[in-house]
């Protein structure tokens, strides 16, 4: 451009368009200059080929995805009751220790799953102290395996063990079940890889205690609690189904009190189970992960589909499985959370992102609803307004609108669900995940909460190995 | 723009007395409040949380914030500035409480662990005496430290503290106040270090009360604002408190027994500002050696 022609086009106000990277636009605007702003990112590297092949497919895959999608909207997950671990899961041994995430073994460990592991030997009587149980894991003492592939889900590391009492959540429309431990509530805790005697402590009043009030108090109940419809009510509460859960579990209290008052249980055991439940905004997360999971299971194994059907963290590895893909996991390294922290603790202490808890957002919950809670950036971090963009970039990457999760702040419209990982790779937008911070040390317990991108990596597998099923 | 935490020296501020300021400046991730004589530190989402400091839960642009010179105005649950609003909820603030309150069963044995341990990650010769110290410093990187004036007030500071002598403190304190340049100078930055350290231990050190009252009054002198500038002069008073700046309490909590978090605790105070980490840091291990020695 000659000097003239700068002259010109600096003579006149600008008005500039700015394609992706927003630093250009920030110091435009900085200067005073109109800036419009086009969202916009390439494709991610190397997918062009997969993609193609997908593309000449997309009659058929879209038929599969409706069909996925559909599976996902029709589940109706029940509360049914309440069991134990080692009768309701396939393949448990005494021995067998579940976590979260993609399958890992004990060198690859992050400290809380390792913490974790460590304090369910210890709960189960399988070791004599900590360095005991850590020796029998080097050895290869006990068998590991995600509680995905047994059906179950476990919150931050996830660690479940035979005689651990497990949620029943029964999904009415297909028939299938999944399975979650009852939340320990916050600070020193197992599933953030806690393990001394508070915790374990904690952990055998859960199952001599609290298990056996709520499974009386569901019987009690004559029928299944509706989670969907419980979950669909908090959202217009103002939770988003993952980080805020403060008024599933007020709900969820309400539906049992009167039949906790009814209970013919000592009434000391009574009022301990009500106040542990009232005392922790987080216990509802444990019922709507295997909610979520009945839901996103009922969609499995849909041919040619691209959706999205789990989403899971090791502590290490960042995973996800495709409907059309089978058992497959397609997986990357976990990412660091860019969040608040509280005092004491930074980014420095932070463990990478861990748990099962994104299955939440694999069914348009969690980060995908975050427009209904406006108040979860008092937890993750950012303005009310970032979480009702959250919400509304993931639209681009879903395939349909849930019917039954709506979000009043949009005018009522459904939440994005079914992540199509297809479209993942081609917008190069990633799903919102928000999600608690584990200390790197085990039984430091939550140091925060943000927000966490998952790695592309694990969506380009999974297109690349979906172009190859089609 | 929502809080994520407010400190209690803030909170007990806004709602004693609601009232007005002024916005004195802004920085990429902070702006800085005047009411009165205390400067109030409004903290992007990442900087450390402050013993003045309204932390936010978000990062502005640095369009983002009030601009300096907006006039505010104070109130239980927030400050307005011009058009610009920071509130958090009235009734249940986010408070946090910036006071070191050492564990009860900490000993001064652990201090003095703490403090040389605190010296050899910064590459200090923890051996010297009061004398010989400020040349180790020096070579830390302290340039407060180097020889001159600022040597001298060092090595009486610390000689202060290992006298348990008010009037040396004062002696030092004139010395270091406004030694330096930024808006927190290096000298009032160790010397809000070595204050805090008395202010939390020296009674766990075994000094009497009115040791410990005359030589935190020693290191605060009547003329403070005409040596130093408002925000220095607001920190160093916090810190005469027992009020400091969070990546201290993880450095100084003696219950971490395995080393494993006080690391990471140093590295992000070492991160704050262009020296103010630093000077802290050298300031904490120093005077705890010293308090403790």
């Amino acid at each position: 451009m000659s000097e003239a022609d700068s002259q010109l086009l600096l003579a006149r106000p600008i008005d500039v368009a700015n394609i992706g990277v927003d630093l250009f636009a920030d110091e435009l605007e900085h200067q005073r200059v109109h800036v419009s702003r086009v969202d916009w990112r390439p494709p991610a590297e190397d997918t062009e080929d997969a993609l193609g092949r997908l593309a000449l497919q997309a009659a058929d895959i879209a038929r599969a995805n409706d069909l996925a999608l559909e599976r996902i909207e029709d589940a109706k997950p029940l509360l049914v009751g309440v069991g134990v671990a080692g009768q309701l899961l396939p393949g448990m041994s005494e021995r067998t220790l579940l976590h979260a995430g993609p399958p890992i073994t004990w060198p690859d460990m992050s400290g809380p799953l390792r913490g974790a592991i460590i304090g369910a030997a210890l709960y189960e009587g399988l070791a004599t102290d900590p360095d005991d149980a850590e020796r029998q894991a080097r050895a290869g003492a006990f068998e590991f395996s995600p509680c995905h592939e047994r059906g179950a889900v476990g919150p931050m590391a996830g660690v479940v063990s035979a005689s651990m009492p497990m949620c029943i959540v029964e999904n009415e429309t297909h028939g299938n079940r999944a399975y979650c431990t009852f939340n320990e509530g916050l600070g020193k805790v197992l599933r953030y890889g806690a393990n001394d005697a508070e915790v374990l402590d904690r952990l055998a009043w859960i199952r001599d205690v609290l298990a056996r009030v709520f499974a009386r108090a569901l019987e009690r109940l004559g029928s299944p609690i509706d989670l969907r419809s419980m979950t669909a009510q908090a959202l217009q509460m103002g939770d988003e189904g993952h980080n805020r859960n403060r008024a599933g579990t007020s709900l969820l209290l309400r539906e049992l009190l009167p039949v906790l008052l009814e209970l013919d249980e000592p009434s000391s055991d009574v009022v301990a189970a009500a106040r542990f439940i009232a005392g922790n905004d987080h216990f509802y997360l444990n019922l709507t992960m295997p909610a979520a999971k009945a839901s996103a299971d009922a969609a499995a194994g849909v041919e040619r589909s691209s959706i999205v059907v789990a989403m899971a963290r090791n502590g290490t590895e960042f995973g996800i499985r495709l409907s059309g893909t089978g058992g497959r996991w397609f997986t990357g390294p976990s990412g660091m959370i860019d969040g608040l922290y509280l005092p004491g603790y930074g980014p420095e202490d932070a463990n990478r992102d861990i748990g099962d808890s994104t299955i939440t957002e694999t069914v348009g919950l969690g980060g995908f609803a975050m427009a209904a809670s406006p108040a979860i950036v008092r937890f993750v971090g950012g303005r009310a307004e970032d979480a009702l963009e959250a919400t509304r970039a993931m639209y681009d990457i879903s395939w349909g609108e849930s019917r039954s999760y709506q979000i009043p702040a949009l005018g009522f419209r459904g939440t994005p669900v079914g992540i199509d990982c297809r479209e993942v790779v081609h917008t190069g937008l990633l799903p919102f995940v928000n999600t608690g911070i584990a200390h790197r040390e085990p039984g430091v317990g939550q140091i925060g909460a943000g927000l966490v991108e998952p790695p592309m990596e694990a969506f380009v597998k999974g297109v690349r190995a979906l172009a190859e099923c089609v | 723009m929502l809080a994520f935490l407010v400190a209690t020296p803030v909170l007990e501020r806004v709602t004693a007395t609601p009232g007005h300021g002024i916005v004195r400046g802004v920085v990429r991730s902070a702006a800085y409040v005047e009411v009165e004589t205390f400067i109030i530190a409004v903290t992007a989402r990442g900087v450390p949380f402050m013993p003045n400091g309204v932390a936010l839960t978000e990062r502005p642009s640095l369009g983002g914030w009030p601009a300096s010179g907006t006039p505010v105005r104070l109130q239980r649950g927030g400050i307005e500035a011009g058009e610009r609003s920071i509130i958090w909820p009235a009734d249940r603030p986010p408070a946090w409480d910036p006071t070191l309150r050492p564990a009860s069963d900490a000993g001064v044995d652990a201090l003095h662990r703490r403090a040389i341990e605190i010296l050899q990650a910064r590459g200090i010769d923890a051996r010297g005496d009061p004398a010989t110290l400020p040349r180790a410093l020096e070579l830390s990187g302290l340039e407060t430290a180097a020889r001159g004036p600022g040597a001298n007030a060092i090595a009486l500071l610390l000689e202060s503290v290992a006298a348990r002598d008010g009037e040396l403190a004062a002696r030092a304190a004139e010395l270091l106040l406004g030694r330096g340049s930024g808006l927190t100078p290096e000298g009032d930055d160790f010397l809000a270090g070595a204050a805090v350290v008395v202010a939390a231990f020296a009674e766990a050190a075994g000094w009497e009360a009115t040791d410990r009252t005359r030589w935190l009054a020693a290191v605060h002198p009547p003329v403070l604002r005409r040596l130093t500038t408002p925000l220095s002069a607001t920190l160093l008073e916090l810190a005469i408190a027992g009020q400091i700046i969070e990546p201290v309490h993880g450095l100084l909590d003696l219950t971490d027994v395995g080393g494993r978090r006080w690391p990471t605790a140093l590295r992000r105070l070492e991160g704050i500002g262009h020296s103010t980490g630093s000077a802290y840091a050298a300031a904490i291990g120093s005077a705890a050696l010293f308090l403790t020695g």
